[in-house]
């Protein structure tokens, strides 16, 4: 995406989408908002009201985000300022605090600078309160990749009963991305208020997620902007969430994604306009967004591309498979020994000379091959977008390019049906996905015909175990057991066998979690792309 | 930090890489030479060459290896290369040594060195221990508040043991382990006062600001290094290559104290599993001195429980257990006082043998009191369903809800290396199962003992009235066993387990 901006000053009316109706206000007694000076009531505090047992609890959480003009562009300023209070010894771990911010390491000039970071700790000593501030030297910087850096900082001073505060400012030149506002997080909040001033130019989506009531408010505001030295002067809206005494929110087993269910506010760039100059439509509708993507030079082009693999597919007499399931087998295995995956998922695709020069790819990448391969030899092939489970659902209330972070590829073996499989599968079959892109909700990118399809259902996992076994006088049972597995079971016994290193290995975990002793066994499938894998063993219970 | 990703498409692959490194400064060690980096690595070839000038000696040891080093002189300096060929991967057997001590490596160090406006020498453990007061020295001011408050809280106690004990609380209340690699060559602890008035510290300086309390209150302790991994530092071969963390000595009459500064919820006093029975590098005045932390025996390492089986006519089972662990069974389950209940949960069921348990209380106690041996107390009460088989006139019942796990692969192919068992114990168990009224006894197992040179398992059972009382008590011993004694382990832990799940029979009146 690549917006350039140049301003002019007209007024023009704003349009916003509000989903959450049900406005229920919930404040709290007399938030301390003042930074610098805890109250006796936080300092004396021992226990969280919300959360008997929490380790620590955010106090006050403020986070004020503004547009502003610098270097004669809009930048978002994020305003943070955060106070948490200590309870218990495993709490003294909220007092390092680690803050991402994107700098791009080609680009440092577009970078998000992270500025004014001051941290304190406020201890009770004698009855008086006792400050300690945290040194500039406990400040250090890491890089995450080739676009994140990490900010970590230590807070001096800290013990069970301490308060600590701390607050910074990040000027981010992203300004067509507002950061996600989340009221809660793994500790309990008592108090947390976001305040948010959009400038008429910007449109976004307003998304208000809420299992716990939150007070919002939204109100049309005057914004002023020094741009040239001239005062630029337009309308805003400005947004206010409230959210008070939240619960911890921790990830927990079978659930995809624990912020899914967190109080959040997310924003999406709806369209930017210049007034007179630039109008840029970005997403009304999902068909927009299918169009986009159809028109995107790393997207929907890289689906015409040409099949690298012509030659090694003749070789392969591929072409002259009759069934549409014989050739993605074929094709998909052919593909396998040509490309590596590297281990990452991605949405966006690399042009193929330069897949086939590194010989690997993420998931993406390779993916694509995989339709211009299927194409050309004439099986029907498109790709399936989605969020992955990690990575929260998709909105219900607008449409949402951002959220998508990968895809996988649907291929017709009829007329009518589609197989889904994705490159970054080696132990599996048709249908056999990892579970993070088991997804309710994915949108088959199909010219003319994009659609909404649910891979929790494609393949089922089963095993079948046969056991015939002869009990002795001393009462042990010994007896041949014939186990199948079936779709994503098969993947799960490959990745198993191959995680144990040797069958030795394998087999004696394997006795161990049954509490059984294992002789003879085989397995048979273990390595092929096949829909099954038949194992094979003697067992003996005591 | 620098790093490469690459995903090869093809295998076999050959990647080649070489940097440079530019050591100003000076420097307390050489490179060491170590090419297998890990199980299944296999080695080709790799070389080693060190040039340094005449005047520097350059000593080394190998490790695991008997490979030539050789030494020669070009141009008034020393040439010493190496070579190892051929080496074999490792494979991963289980109770085997862990992977460093198995290997090859050779280590390469100065004698006379200098180092960052500091110079020492290696030529023996006394000397280095000389260097490194250098790096205390001074390090050990605290401020005048800081001293008000030691004297404050001690003064009144007249006994130099509980003196520690205070100031040990004192630490574990106002500081906070952060892992920092400052100082010199992360050799030089951060000053007291700045741990004082941080609040927190790693293990260097969090050990140097207690010794720098203790010596307030007159109670002269040392500063030492040990390794976390190495049982062993090389007696004859000075070097600072195989520590990785500090501790305190505290000398008293008759009783030397170990402090682990960096885990202050442990009990005082108790010598934790990664350092028992190491070698130390202790900085005395008079210099340094290599010492070896004690350890305890495998019979004090205690786990005693009393389980109490109530059983009702219909095949429900209640359970009831109170169980004691001490020492290295103390530390194991040290996490459960932190544990949320699901993880409880988790562990309970994990080593319990009572299928579809439902868990009414998991009541976690840590005993500790200083200097004497640390205990951890679960009370558990769960009742089952699938615990006893019932079927028809008779129930099926296992003789022990605990201890499970008592399996291991056998060995298709002949074992290569010894087998190593790092630590030994004691786990008791007294059971009483409790017959429900209409039943009585029809079989039970014999009263056994069984011993091998792994350890010594003896059951016993007695039928009193309603009551049935079993006794399980088995020794686990450490050692390094050889390797050809594989088959006797496992017919060893095949009969444990096949004991441990004996049964009685009781049959409807």
């Amino acid at each position: 995406m690549n917006i350039k901006t140049r301003i002019i000053a007209t007024s023009c009316v704003i349009v916003l989408w509000f989903n959450n109706l049900s406005i229920l206000a919930q404040t709290q007694q007399n938030p301390n908002l003042d930074f610098g000076n805890p109250t006796t009531e936080e300092m004396k505090m021992t226990s969280c009201s919300v959360e008997p047992n929490a380790p620590a609890v955010v106090l006050c959480k403020l986070d004020n985000v503004n547009y502003e003009i610098r270097d004669n562009d809009f930048c978002v300023v994020y305003d943070i300022k955060e106070r948490i209070k200590i309870l218990k010894p495993e709490g003294k771990d909220y007092a390092n605090v680690s803050i991402n911010y994107v700098d791009f390491q080609e680009n440092p000039m577009n970078s998000e600078k992270i500025s004014g970071l001051k941290a304190v700790a406020f201890n009770m000593t004698d009855g008086k309160i006792v400050k300690s501030k945290m040194d500039d030297k406990l400040v250090f910087h890491e890089r995450l990749d080739k676009e994140d850096m990490l900010i970590k900082f230590t807070v001096p001073q800290v013990k069970v009963g301490t308060v600590i505060e701390y607050q910074y400012k990040i000027v981010s030149p992203l300004y067509y991305n507002i950061r996600n506002w989340y009221a809660q997080t793994s500790i309990p909040t008592m108090y947390s208020y976001y305040h948010l001033v959009v400038p008429e130019y910007f449109q976004f989506n307003m998304e208000n997620t809420s299992i716990y009531k939150m007070e919002q408010k939204l109100n049309p505001i005057g914004c002023a902007f020094n741009y040239n030295g001239e005062s630029l002067n337009c309308n805003g809206c400005e947004y206010k969430f409230t959210a008070c005494n939240m619960p911890s929110i921790k990830e927990d087993g079978f659930v995809w994604h624990a912020k899914d269910y967190c109080n959040k506010v997310t924003a999406e760039l709806n369209s930017i306009h210049f007034p007179g100059n630039y109008f840029q439509n970005y997403a009304n509708e999902w068909k927009d967004i299918d169009k986009s993507l159809l028109d995107d030079d790393d997207f929907g082009h890289r689906m015409k591309k040409s099949n690298p693999f012509k030659n090694e597919m003749t070789a392969a007499k591929i072409y002259n498979l009759k069934g549409n399931t014989e050739k993605i087998v074929a094709i998909y295995q052919l593909l396998k020994k040509k490309l590596k995956w590297n281990g990452d998922y991605g949405f966006w695709g690399r042009s193929s000379r330069n897949i086939l020069k590194d010989g690997s790819g993420d998931n993406a990448d390779i993916n694509f091959v995989l339709i211009n391969m299927l194409n050309d030899a004439g099986v029907k092939a498109v790709p399936v977008v989605m969020s992955t489970r990690d990575n929260g659902r998709l909105p219900l209330t607008y449409p949402s390019r951002k959220f998508l972070n990968t895809f996988v590829v649907g291929a017709y073996t009829n007329d009518s049906t589609l197989v889904f499989i994705d490159s970054s599968i080696d132990d599996g079959y048709l249908n056999v996905l990892p579970a993070k892109l088991l997804t309710d909700r994915a949108r088959i990118i199909e010219k003319n015909n994009c659609r909404w399809v649910n891979l929790q259902n494609i393949a089922q996992a089963k095993r079948d175990i046969r056991i015939s076994a002869q009990l002795n006088p001393q009462g042990v049972l010994t007896g041949m057991v014939r186990c199948t597995s079936l779709n994503n079971l098969v993947a799960r016994v490959r990745v198993d066998f191959k995680h144990a290193k040797d069958s030795a290995t394998f087999v004696s975990q394997k006795a161990r979690e049954e509490g059984i002793e294992i002789t003879k066994y085989s397995i048979s499938d273990r390595t092929s792309f096949s829909p099954s894998v038949l194992m094979k063993w003697r067992q003996t219970i005591i | 930090m620098t790093y490469f990703k690459y995903t090869p498409p093809v295998y076999p692959v050959t990647v080649t890489y070489d940097w440079s490194v530019q050591i100003s400064n000076g420097f307390i060690s050489f490179p060491s030479f170590s090419p297998q980096t890990d199980y299944n690595v296999e080695v080709k070839h790799a070389s080693y060459k060190l040039t340094s000038p005449a005047s520097e000696i350059c000593r080394f040891k190998c490790i695991n290896t008997n490979c030539k080093v050789n030494k020669t002189s070009v141009d008034g300096n020393t040439v010493i290369d190496v070579s190892l060929d051929s080496l074999q991967s490792i494979l991963k057997e289980p109770y085997s040594k862990p992977i460093f001590q198995l290997i090859p490596r050779i280590l390469f160090e100065p004698v006379d060195f200098q180092f960052k406006d500091t110079s020492g020498s290696m030529a023996s453990w006394h000397d280095l221990g000389m260097w490194f007061n250098g790096l205390l020295a001074g390090r050990d001011i605290l401020t005048d508040d800081a001293k008000t408050r030691i004297h404050q809280l001690t003064d009144t106690c007249k006994d130099v043991k509980s003196k520690i004990v205070l100031l040990y609380k004192l630490l574990e209340k106002s500081t906070r382990y952060v892992s920092i690699q400052l100082g010199i060559g992360g050799m030089q602890p951060m000053a007291a006062s700045e741990v004082c008035n941080t609040g927190f510290g790693d293990c260097k300086g969090l050990s140097n600001y207690m010794r720098a309390m203790l010596k307030e209150v007159d109670i002269p302790s040392n500063y030492a290094i040990i390794s976390t991994h190495e049982n062993r530092q090389l007696s004859n071969f000075p070097c600072l290559d195989l520590f990785n963390h500090a501790i305190l000595q505290v000398p008293l009459k008759g009783d030397t104290i170990w402090i682990e500064c960096t885990a202050p919820d442990l009990a005082i006093g108790y010598v934790h599993s990664d350092i028992a029975g190491h070698d130390a590098l202790v900085m005395t005045n008079e210099g340094g001195i290599l010492c070896r932390l004690p350890e305890y025996a495998d019979s004090t390492n205690l786990q005693r429980s009393a389980i109490d089986v109530n059983l009702s006519t219909d095949g429900l089972a209640d359970i009831h257990m109170s169980q004691y662990s001490y020492l290295r069974q103390y530390e194991d389950k040290l996490h459960l006082v932190a544990d949320d209940d699901s993880d409880r949960k988790d562990y309970i069921n994990d080593v319990m043998k009572v299928p579809s348990s439902d868990i009414s209380k998991m009541d976690v106690t840590v005993h500790k009191q200083s200097y004497s041996v640390p205990a951890i107390q679960i009370e558990t009460v769960l009742s089952s369903r699938g615990y006893v088989n019932l079927t028809g006139s008779r129930l099926f019942v296992p003789l022990n809800p605990s201890h499970r796990g008592f399996s291991m692969p056998e060995s298709n192919n002949a074992r290569k290396r010894d087998i190593y068992k790092s630590y030994g114990y004691i786990d008791e168990e007294n059971i009483t199962i409790h017959i429900p009224a209409g039943f009585t006894l029809e079989v039970c197992p014999r009263d056994t003992i069984c011993q091998s040179p792994f350890g010594k398992l003896t059951f016993s059972l007695a039928h009193k009235g309603n009551d049935i009382t079993v006794n399980y008590k088995l020794l686990m011993n450490k050692g390094l066993f050889s390797a050809d004694k594989y088959s006797q382990l496992y017919d060893f832990m095949k009969l444990l387990a096949s004991l441990y799940s004996q049964k009685i029979v009781l049959k409807k009146i």
